[in-house]
This record gives C-alpha cells, sequence and structure tokens, in this order.
C-alpha cells in the first residue's frame, strides 16, 4: 500500500503529457464528427512570384485574362495555369476546364455561407520549423479543421476563387 | 577548549575507568577511515566530471568530424562514425559493467552513447532519403531513444538512463503533439505554450516523486526546470496589451505566490528564487503594459523599485525562516 501511495506522484506527472495528448487528438478528430463542410469552392494554380494570376471572377463568374509581364518587375514568366474544382465531401481536387469553369456561379466572400474559410497552415512552432506547413490549406470553422487535399506546391501558387453557389 | 584541557579529561576518564584503552584506540581509528572516506568521496566526484565532460567532448568530436566532412565521407562512414559509434559505446558501457571498480566508466560510456545516438539516428534517416526535418521524424527518432533508455533503466537502474528517458521523454511529447496538430492553425488558443506549462507541471510532480527515493538527487533539477516552464509559459498566456489574455494576466500573481509558498512546503530554494523572480518579470510587464502613460513612466518605476524591493525582502525572509 504505501510502494503504491509513494508511486501516486509519478503517475500523476506522466499522466500529465498523455492527457495533453489525448485531448489534442480529441480537439482535432471530435469536431469532425459533427461538423460537416458541404460547400465546394473553385481554385486555380500557376502563379508567379508577382502575383499575376490568369483567373479571376467578376460577378460571380470566372473570366480568363491573359498574362502581362512588366519588365520592371524582373518576373519569370509564370507556369500553367489551371483550375480546381474541389469537393468537400468527397475531399479531392478535380482539374476544371475552363469552358467547363464558366458554368459555375461563385461567391467570392473567404467564408462560405456555411461558415467555413480556407486557412493557411501554422508554420512555427518552437522547435519544429516547418515552412512548407503554411502552404498546406485548411477548412476551418471554428474548432473544426481539415487539411485540403490541393495541387498546390508553394504559397504562392494558390489563388481562391470562390465558393460554389448552387 | 584546548587540546591539554581534552588530554587532561581523557585522563580523568580513564582513571574513573569510564574510558578503555580499546575505545580510546576505536575512536582514534574511526576518525581517520571517515577522513579518508571524504577524501575518497572528493576524488571520485571529481573522476565522475571528468568522465563526463570527457564524453561531452568527444560527442562534439564527432559532430565536428561528421559536419566539416559530410561531403567527402561516403555513406557507410557516415552511418559508422555516428551511429556505430554509439553502438559501441553502448556495448562497451555493457562490458565494462562486469567490473566494479569500473562502474563510473560506464556511465560516461553511456552517456556518449546516448549523445551521439539522435545524431546517428538522424544520419542514417538522411541517407535512407527521409526528411529529417519533419516532426514526425523527430517523434520516431524520440520514440526510439526513450524506449531505448527506458528499458535499460529497468535493466540496470543507472541514473544516465534516467536523465535520458526525461530528456528523450519531453522531446517525444513535443515532437509527437506537433506531428499530430499537422500544421493546423490553432489560433483559438495558445498550443505551443499550453504544451510547455504541461511540460513543467509534469518535471515538476516529477521531482516531487523522487524526493523519497534514492533518485532523490534529481529533485532540484527538476524542480528548476518545471518552474521555470510552468512560469515562462503562464506568463507569456497572458500575452500584451492590446492583445492580453485577462484571466491570465489576473491569475498570474496568484500562481507566483503559490509558488512561493510551496518552496515552504517542499523546501525548495528553486520554487523560492524563480518564484520571487517571475512575480517581479510580472510586475515590470504590468507596469510597462498599462502604467506609462497615465501615471508616467518616471513615476511607476518609482514604485516598480519600490515594490521589487518588498518582494526580494519577502525572498529573503521565507528563505531564512522557513528554508534555511
Amino acid at each position: 500500500m504505501n510502494e503504491n501511495k509513494r508511486n501516486v506522484p509519478l503517475i500523476v506527472a506522466l499522466s500529465i503529457p498523455v492527457l495533453m495528448i489525448v485531448l489534442t487528438v480529441i480537439s482535432i478528430y471530435v469536431p469532425t464528427l459533427f461538423i460537416k463542410p458541404k460547400i465546394d469552392f473553385i481554385y486555380s494554380t500557376g502563379a508567379n512570384y508577382c502575383y499575376k494570376n490568369r483567373y479571376t471572377v467578376e460577378k460571380g463568374k470566372i473570366i480568363e485574362n491573359g498574362i502581362k509581364i512588366n519588365e520592371k518587375d524582373n518576373c519569370q514568366e509564370p507556369p500553367d495555369s489551371r483550375l480546381y474544382y474541389y469537393d468537400v465531401e468527397k475531399q479531392i481536387s478535380l482539374e476544371l476546364p475552363y469552358e467547363k469553369a464558366q458554368k459555375y456561379t461563385l461567391d467570392t466572400n473567404n467564408k462560405s455561407s456555411d461558415g467555413f474559410e480556407i486557412v493557411s497552415g501554422s508554420s512555427s512552432d518552437m522547435f519544429f520549423y516547418d515552412g512548407s506547413s503554411y502552404y498546406k490549406k485548411f477548412l476551418k470553422k471554428s474548432a473544426f479543421s481539415r487539411r485540403l487535399n490541393m495541387k498546390v506546391e508553394n504559397y504562392y501558387d494558390y489563388k481562391f476563387l470562390g465558393w460554389v453557389k448552387e | 577548549m584546548n587540546k591539554e584541557n581534552i588530554i587532561n579529561r581523557v585522563i580523568s576518564l580513564i582513571r574513573e575507568g569510564n574510558l578503555t584503552k580499546e575505545e580510546l584506540l576505536e575512536a582514534y581509528d574511526n576518525s581517520i577511515a571517515s577522513s579518508k572516506q571524504d577524501v575518497l568521496n572528493k576524488q571520485s566526484s571529481i573522476s565522475n566530471i571528468l568522465y563526463y565532460i570527457g564524453g561531452g567532448i568527444v560527442f562534439l568530436g564527432i559532430s565536428i568530424f561528421i559536419g566539416t566532412n559530410w561531403s567527402e565521407l561516403n555513406n557507410f562512414t557516415k552511418i559508422i562514425a555516428t551511429l556505430g559509434t554509439s553502438v559501441m559505446m553502448y556495448f562497451a558501457g555493457i562490458l565494462l559493467a562486469q567490473y566494479k571498480n569500473m562502474e563510473k566508466v560506464c556511465d560516461a560510456f553511456y552517456f556518449i552513447s546516448a549523445l551521439v545516438a539522435p545524431l546517428g539516428i538522424f544520419v542514417t534517416m538522411d541517407i535512407a532519403g527521409i526528411d529529417t526535418g519533419t516532426a514526425g521524424c523527430h517523434s520516431a527518432v524520440a520514440a526510439i531513444l526513450l524506449i531505448v533508455n527506458v528499458m535499460s533503466y529497468l535493466i540496470d537502474k543507472r541514473n544516465v538512463f534516467f536523465i535520458f528517458s526525461v530528456v528523450f521523454g519531453s522531446w517525444f511529447f513535443f515532437g509527437f503533439t506537433t506531428f499530430i496538430v499537422g500544421g493546423r492553425p490553432f489560433s483559438d488558443w495558445d498550443y505551443v505554450k499550453y504544451r510547455w506549462l504541461a511540460a513543467g507541471l509534469t518535471h515538476m510532480i516529477m521531482g516531487y516523486a523522487l524526493k523519497p527515493t534514492d533518485k532523490k538527487f534529481f529533485t532540484r533539477y527538476l524542480y528548476s526546470f518545471g518552474v521555470i516552464e510552468f512560469l515562462t509559459a503562464a506568463l507569456c498566456l497572458g500575452g500584451y496589451s492590446p492583445n492580453q489574455n485577462f484571466f491570465w494576466e489576473l491569475t498570474f500573481p496568484g500562481i507566483t505566490f503559490g509558488v512561493i509558498f510551496l518552496s515552504v512546503y517542499l523546501k525548495s530554494r528553486a520554487f523560492l528564487i524563480f518564484g520571487t523572480i517571475y512575480l517581479m518579470f510580472y510586475i515590470f510587464k504590468i507596469t510597462g503594459e498599462y502604467f506609462t502613460s497615465g501615471f508616467g513612466w518616471a513615476f511607476s518605476l518609482i514604485i516598480l523599485g519600490f515594490t521589487l524591493m518588498g518582494v526580494g525582502y519577502l525572498a529573503f525572509y521565507v528563505n531564512k525562516k522557513y528554508i534555511s
């Protein structure tokens, strides 16, 4: 009995980090059981350092723009721009030809009508700086956050165009 | 009492029959033995320090060798020089443990093995094409080393295994939680600071758990590290105006006074010193946040100075009355 009593502080000490890990897992995965995103969105990739994006949205419709290279900015030719349709329920990105993309009407607000927004990951942690986390995109609403499977290679490669209206 | 008085006293005790020749000689022999033991203990602790310093220098040498010759060495040599050295040192420790007079030297070899092991595993993973900068990789390395050290401690209860179990366990906790979070934007709560809070609390309670055991030597170090981690996290959670967190800003003084009170109960100077220091930091912070524009900076500095003098005196009084 004395031996058990002596071990209690050690058990308590070791329980604290275990409890923190369990709470972290719960706070990440439990909200996903109750909060379900429903509204899909469209995004484009293919931009250069000077943010000259090929696709923009005007009056809810996707417009294709020409790429203008300003020699003063010393920018390189941007990579090939592509459009993607993100299905939030299946969690997949599907490449979308421009002709099909023109059929959709988009809501360009940062937050969807059901309260979700797309945010970048957190790149810094006290010990582990992971710069690549910044271009990981997450779908977020209060405690819910889910990593998006997007075809994004670096943080300036992505442009959110809008939420798909029904 | 001078020597002559003592000798006269001994003579009178002998004449009264209260002290025999054997008792006198036994007392003399015992005093010689204990002073010899003191000298041996001092020599032994100096040797231990030199063993560990030597071990640290060996680790430094290996790291510099790998660092400066990285491009010239082939993969096999890199692994042998790092992981191979760690494994070799570990087995050398096991072999030397068979000899009673080589006990402390074993510790030095185990020490080198534990220091070099993370470097060895990272080098091996890097050569295997694994990205070693991620939290997942750090978690895996820390988990491997934690398991090795805990198993070693369970078999052979050496202090060196215990120390590295705590170190690798802490590393695993931070790495694994970062891995679970996976870059998620935890903007609603200060996750990093809460982890430090948990780590600090764990270290302090672990120090308390070791007090009645033969590992009580580690208690003061665990208390020191734990209280620094805990109070730093609690102070940072308070934030700074205009983004302050009122809950933590208001409870922090209570926390520091709680730590100072605990120093009396636990007879811990670390709690008293760091509780006092962090209370001073808090007073500085609050003065800088809220009193520089209203009362004027100069006036608030005067109040701050007197407050710090009061806190310092409180710490001195508590130490003198309850701890020393």
